[in-house]
C-alpha cells in the first residue's frame, strides 16, 4: 500500500470518517476519469465514481492490507462500469478488438512526428481498445508496477507486460507521420 | 515478446513519458462530500481488529521479538478480559455516536496553507469553543482537510491557524463581520442529503 495508507485504513475502521475522504481525495481523479472514458457521461461518471468509493467502503474489510489498495479501488470500478453499461444496454463508448485478432507491424522507416503532445496521445489513446488504453494509463501515469497493474486488470504478470508493451506499439502505429 | 529495434524503443520511451502528462479532467469538488454523506463510521470489534492487524505485513527484527511477543501475550490477557464485559461497554467516540444516531450531514472544509502547522476550524457549531476542530494536512493534496457533523441550520465559522491567525474560508463568498476585526464564513445544511451552501 501507499506510504500512510495501512494506518489510515486502520483509522477508517475504527469508526474515523474523516480518514476516508483522504483516501477519495487521492484517488477521486483517476477513478472518476475511467467512468469518463468508459460512459462519455459528466453525470454518469460522478454517479459511478460516487458509487465506487461507496462500494469500496462497505468491503473495505474484505480488503487485504498486504495487497496495494489503488490496484483494488480500480479494478472494483471497472466491475461497476462494466454492470453499469450491462445494465444500461449500452455499448462502451470505446471500440472492442479482441486481442487475438491483433497484429503489429513494425515499420522502420516509421517516424513519430517531433511537435506531439499529451493531448495528441490522449486522442490517439480514445481509440485504443479499452484493454490496452487502461493498462497504458495505469502504468504510465498512474505509476502503477507491471504487476499492479496486472492485479487490477486481472492479467497475469507476463500477460500485463504483454499488454502494455503492445499497446505502446499500437499507439506508435497511430501517431507516426 | 517481439524485440522492437531501438529507434522505435526510442519512441515507445518518449510516449510513456507523454502518458504520464496526460491532464485529467477534475471532478466535481462536490464528490468528496457526497461519498461520505452515504457511509456510517465503522464499528469494529476487538477480534475484527485482532484479525485485521494480524494481516497487515509488519517487519520484525530479532531485538524487536521480545517487546512483541509480551504484546501478543498482553493482547490475549486483554481478550479473555473483554469476553467477559458487557457489549455495552465497548469504547466509541461520542462523534460516532452523534452521526450514527442522529442523521447528522457531514461537510468536507479545506484550507490551501501548506505553510500551516496545525490548523483548527472554530465556529458557532461549538459555540466558538477554544477547542476547534482540528484539521488533518494531507500531503498528496497539498490542503487541511476536515469532516464536520452538522444538524441542519446555518454555521459561522473561521479557520484559526497555529493558534494565532483567523482566517475565513476563501471558498466562502458571504462573509460576516464578527465586530472584532476579523470575518467569518457562513454556511448553511440544507435537507440531509449531503447538499450544503457555502455562502
Amino acid at each position: 500500500m501507499a506510504s500512510g495508507e495501512e494506518t489510515l485504513v486502520n483509522e477508517i475502521l475504527s469508526g474515523d470518517v474523516n480518514a476516508y475522504a483522504l483516501v477519495v481525495k487521492r484517488y477521486e481523479k483517476p477513478i472518476y476519469n475511467l467512468m469518463l472514458r468508459k460512459t462519455g457521461s459528466e453525470q454518469d461518471a460522478l454517479d459511478l465514481t460516487q458509487e465506487t468509493f461507496v462500494r469500496a467502503y462497505e468491503k473495505l474489510e474484505k480488503f487485504n492490507p498486504s495487497a496495494p489498495f489503488f490496484p483494488w479501488l480500480y479494478t472494483m470500478g471497472l466491475n461497476l462500469a462494466r454492470d453499469f453499461l450491462r445494465r444500461a444496454k449500452r455499448s462502451p463508448v470505446e471500440p472492442y478488438e479482441p486481442e487475438n485478432s491483433f497484429s503489429i507491424e513494425i515499420n522502420q522507416d516509421d517516424r513519430l512526428a517531433d511537435q506531439i503532445d499529451a493531448q495528441q496521445v490522449l486522442e490517439a489513446l480514445q481509440t485504443l481498445p479499452v484493454d490496452y488504453r487502461e493498462a497504458l494509463l495505469l502504468r504510465f501515469h498512474e505509476g502503477l508496477s507491471v504487476s499492479e497493474v496486472g492485479y487490477a486488470l486481472g492479467l497475469s504478470l507476463s500477460a500485463a507486460k504483454m499488454r502494455i508493451h503492445r499497446g505502446l506499439l499500437k499507439l506508435r502505429q497511430l501517431l507516426v507521420k | 515478446m517481439e524485440k522492437t529495434p531501438v529507434n522505435v524503443d526510442k519512441d515507445l520511451r518518449r510516449i510513456a513519458g507523454l502518458i504520464a502528462n496526460i491532464r485529467y479532467t477534475e471532478p466535481p469538488e462536490s464528490l468528496t462530500e457526497n461519498v461520505l454523506a452515504k457511509i456510517k463510521p465503522k464499528k469494529m470489534t476487538f477480534f475484527k481488529r485482532v484479525w485485521w492487524g494480524l494481516r497487515t505485513p509488519i517487519t520484525v527484527s530479532p531485538l524487536r521479538l521480545l517487546p512483541a511477543a509480551v504484546s501478543v501475550l498482553a493482547i490475549f490477557a486483554l481478550a479473555l478480559t473483554l469476553l467477559s464485559r458487557d457489549p455495552g461497554e465497548r469504547m466509541v467516540t461520542q462523534r460516532i455516536n452523534e452521526v450514527a444516531d442522529q442523521g447528522l450531514n457531514t461537510v468536507m472544509l479545506f484550507l490551501d496553507r501548506p505553510d500551516a502547522t496545525d490548523v483548527q476550524v472554530i465556529g458557532s457549531f461549538n459555540n466558538w469553543s477554544q477547542e476547534g476542530v482540528r484539521m488533518v494536512w494531507d500531503k498528496d493534496r497539498g490542503l487541511w482537510v476536515v469532516a464536520l457533523h452538522l444538524k441542519r441550520g446555518s454555521y459561522e465559522y473561521a479557520f484559526r491557524i497555529n493558534n494565532r491567525e483567523i482566517v475565513a474560508d476563501p471558498k466562502a463568498i458571504l462573509r460576516r463581520d464578527d465586530g472584532f476585526g476579523h470575518q467569518n464564513s457562513i454556511l448553511i445544511i440544507g435537507n440531509g442529503n449531503g447538499n450544503e451552501t457555502r455562502i
